[in-house]
């Protein structure tokens, strides 16, 4: 996905035409990270249009180093982070060494869910957990910056995942068998 | 050795994840739009005088209270001193009937220039059965004028004596006195 030239122009003038063809080019993938933060698709439009308020407003900051899309996913993250952070019902850690081994191989390749599943798996996560999860193993981000972002330690963070990855896993097989 | 990042399960959920359905809603849009025309516009300046808070009235109301304590704490005062505490007509209708009279000195029972009178008359009595029909000089003085001599044959030698009271007699004004409310 790449955004033309004149869309970025006619939004660094902050001309209306111009911001809603860059939003309407970057609304499914954005709404679809914000969905696996928030809790139901309200909150995640709040996420995505206060996202998009500061791009809108600080695009005039973008500098043309690296890509554009890259640069306003940052900022979308980051609304959808503190949306955790202001949602963080509790916080709790457990040593990385007393959890068990993920098992490698009990993914089936041709397990057939629905969306709406994967969407209920991830939500029924703890919120930490959750957050942890969807930005380490989808969004790609490393675990120093994770603790910084969410306010938790490194060891914290790694626990999280770890939770993540055996509660998801649970839920894959029992979904499975069924 | 496998990397972290490689577990099926991120594998799994990485590659389902853009198949997530999500259909535009205009909607969305048109909140975003209006945020950003309400961004844009700079704030009127207010031009309606602010706004009278509870923080301001709230001085009258404790003046008010103070005042009200002051004044019952008076009125208290004044009843336990003097021991009545008249309404606010009747001491209106005692200061226009009669002269208020001092605590220390004994208020008179009859009015002042009656008693003046009834002193003339004891002493025309104690003057008649002394000396009938004769007067003595030093007993009325000439300087007051009003003593008339008549002939000795007369019976009635009695001074006449004008009912107007001396100047130090108690038929002066008495001064009203002062109520100090405040101590």
């Amino acid at each position: 996905m790449t955004v033309p030239d004149d869309v970025l122009a006619g939004c660094r003038q902050n001309e209306r035409a111009a911001q809603e063809r860059l939003y309407r080019l970057c609304y499914e993938p954005f709404l679809r990270l914000c969905l696996r933060y928030a809790n139901n698709r309200d909150d995640a439009a709040t996420i995505l249009n206060k996202a998009f308020f500061n791009i809108l407003t600080r695009i005039g900051q973008y500098n043309g180093e690296g890509a554009l899309i890259g640069w306003m996913k940052r900022i979308v993250v980051n609304a959808a982070v503190d949306y955790v952070r202001a949602n963080q019902r509790f916080r709790y850690h457990e040593p990385v060494e007393n959890a068990e081994e993920m098992p490698g191989q009990s993914m089936p390749a041709d397990q057939e869910l629905t969306q709406h599943d994967l969407l209920t798996m991830l939500h029924d996560l703890p919120y930490t957990s959750g957050a942890v999860f969807n930005l380490f193993a989808i969004e790609g981000y490393a675990h120093r910056e994770i603790a910084q972002m969410l306010g938790i330690t490194e060891t914290n963070s790694k626990w999280h995942l770890h939770n993540a990855r055996k509660l998801l896993q649970k839920q894959l097989t029992d979904t499975a068998t069924l | 050795m496998k990397k972290e990042n490689q577990i099926p399960v991120d594998e799994y959920f990485r590659q389902r994840e853009p198949e997530i359905p999500v259909v535009f809603d205009p909607k969305h849009w048109e909140q975003l739009s209006a945020a950003l025309d309400a961004a844009a516009r700079p704030e009127p300046l207010p031009t309606t005088p602010p706004r009278v808070t509870s923080r301001n009235t709230k001085g009258w109301w404790v003046s008010g209270i103070w005042i009200l304590l002051l004044l019952t704490s008076a009125r208290i005062f004044l009843q336990r001193t003097d021991g009545t505490v008249p309404a606010p007509g009747e001491v209106f209708q005692e200061q226009q009937t009669s002269p208020v009279v001092p605590r220390s000195e004994p208020a008179p029972t009859q009015p002042a220039v009656s008693g003046a009178s009834e002193a003339i008359n004891v002493r025309k009595e104690k003057f008649n059965k002394e000396v009938p029909g004769t007067i003595e000089q030093n007993q009325v003085p000439a300087e007051t004028g009003r003593v008339e001599l008549t002939a000795p044959d007369s019976t009635s030698l009695l001074p006449a004596i004008s009912p107007t009271p001396p100047p130090d007699s108690l038929s002066t004004a008495p001064k009203k006195k002062k109520k100090h409310i405040f101590w």
